[in-house]
């Protein structure tokens, strides 16, 4: 059944099309989460759908489909870059836009044409998906794994992770250098901008897993200097964190300037402003340990030289008592010997004279018998012919023939007659 | 080699002479021979002593410079 009242389809889009553009005459402010963006090459449309915030994984509530022509697009860039800001549209990032709603009467197509975007609202809407993926990543436990890896007091052996021959490696080298201390630096190069930089940091961290320097690494140094926030953003994935968490060795974490805070530094275990103050970290706990054993080392002998000072004021002391005792040595020494060398010379003397006086006195007996003496003296010796001596007159016969020695000579004489006593 | 006799062993022997020669049974032949030799003993004793008594000196005289 029939009737005239019915419309058809292109009366209805007509219809509702007016009633949309009664009810939103001019441009509203929306927000929501950029999914499926193209550009269209060539005529520089871009699309994409608007969704409702979700959490990650699930489906989002609502999306409505999007257009930024060419020529808005360079009308909102030019205003953007007035304010300083950079606009800039990226999948799963949070925007405020302004938009006209379109309803194509021919397709029934409903669309959010983009007139307009709140560039300060991209820079709070990034820094809330930044907390909503720490408070995620926390709840999993994902940005505590890395702080509790113990960091030695002396870290000396650093992996640093950044890009080759960036401002951010020379500062963080220089830094190391110019402490005297010997750092050894193992760099594994990423990319620290753009798409790539999730996969590129992972990839070098790997790396540096992977050599053969990995075990003896004290910590590892995530590193790059300041730019954008859209740039630093790149470093807001979930990929990095739970890398980080996985590491055997602590992540010191310096990206951007002081105010940048970007998802590694949540997830390492120190956080750095630049990557020269991540150095200056490294080098004050070394300086710390330094001075920590130097302070030891003084006490130790501020508290051991008092005792050693006593000590070689006893050993003087004693040294000058021996040299005063040694130099009194010779002079008391002599002293003695000369007393002992007098009473040995009287000694000797004495003996000497005594023997003297023996031997005079023995002398004196044999010269009483000496024969020569006593002929000398007038006496004579009687011996017979053999030359035996005649001791008494009964050994000698009258008429025998007798020899007597006498001073100067002897006589051949005959016994004429005894005469006994 | 006939060795050095001691002062000791030249003293005992002069000694002994003198013993003997003062027997009044001391035969008048030995009496000679053994004053002669007491004589050798007496000089060699004396220059015992004289030695002893020069190197005593020269040592007490080293010891006091």
């Amino acid at each position: 059944m029939t009737g005239s009242s019915d419309l058809t389809v292109l009366q209805l889009n007509q219809s509702v099309k007016t009633v949309l553009q009664s009810a939103y005459p001019e441009p509203v402010w929306i927000r929501g989460v950029i999914t499926g963006l193209r550009r269209v090459s060539g005529r520089g449309h871009t699309y994409f759908q608007l969704a409702d915030p979700s959490d990650p994984g699930e489906q989002s509530p609502a999306v409505a489909d999007c257009a930024l022509f060419a020529g808005d697009r360079s009308r909102i860039s030019l205003e953007a870059g007035r304010k300083g800001k950079l606009f800039q549209l990226e999948n799963d990032t949070e925007v405020r836009i302004r938009v006209s709603i379109s309803f194509w009467d021919r397709s029934g197509r409903f669309q959010l044409i983009i007139k307009g975007f709140d560039a300060e609202f991209a820079g709070d809407s990034a820094a809330i998906h930044l907390q909503r993926l720490i408070a995620y990543l926390k709840d999993e436990g994902v940005l505590y794994e890395n702080g509790t890896l113990p960091l030695t007091e002396i870290p000396l052996r650093i992996g640093l992770v950044t890009s080759k021959g960036s401002a951010a490696e020379r500062d963080f080298v220089k830094t190391l250098d110019e402490s005297g201390y010997p750092f050894q630096v193992y760099a594994a190069y990423a990319s620290m901008q753009g798409s790539s930089t999730s996969d590129s940091v992972c990839n070098s961290f790997n790396r540096l897993m992977l050599s053969g320097t990995s075990e003896g690494l004290d910590a590892v140094v995530l590193t790059r200097g300041g730019g954008s926030a859209t740039d630093l953003a790149w470093f807001n994935d979930e990929k990095i964190a739970r890398t980080i968490a996985q590491l055997p060795w602590p992540v010191v974490s310096g990206i951007g300037h002081e105010v940048d805070t970007t998802l590694p530094d949540h997830a390492a275990h120190t956080r750095a402003k630049t990557p020269t103050h991540a150095a200056s970290l490294l080098v004050d706990m070394v300086a710390r340990f330094d001075d920590r054993v130097s302070s030891l080392s003084n006490a130790l002998v501020s508290s051991v030289s008092p005792r050693i000072r006593l000590e070689k004021l006893t050993l003087k002391n004693i040294g000058n008592n021996l040299t005063l005792h040694l130099a009194s040595l010779p002079s008391r020494k002599r002293e003695v010997l000369q007393k002992l060398a007098s009473k040995l010379n009287f000694s000797v003397t004495t003996k000497l004279h005594e023997l003297d006086s023996c031997i005079s006195e023995m002398e004196k007996q044999v010269e009483m018998r000496d024969p020569g003496k006593m002929l000398k003296l007038g006496w004579a010796v009687v011996r017979d012919i053999q030359g035996i001596p005649l001791r008494t007159i009964d050994a000698v016969d009258t008429g025998q023939t007798v020899n007597i020695s006498m001073d100067k000579g002897s006589l051949k004489a005959i016994v004429k007659e005894k005469i006994n006593d | 080699m006939t060795k050095e006799l001691t002062y000791s062993q030249m003293l005992t022997e002069l000694q002994e002479i003198v013993d003997l020669v003062s027997r009044d049974d001391c035969p008048v032949d030995e009496l000679e021979e053994k004053v002669q030799r007491a004589g050798t003993l007496i000089k060699a004793l004396r220059k015992r002593l004289k030695k002893t008594e020069k190197s005593v000196s020269e040592m007490l005289t080293e010891i006091e410079s």
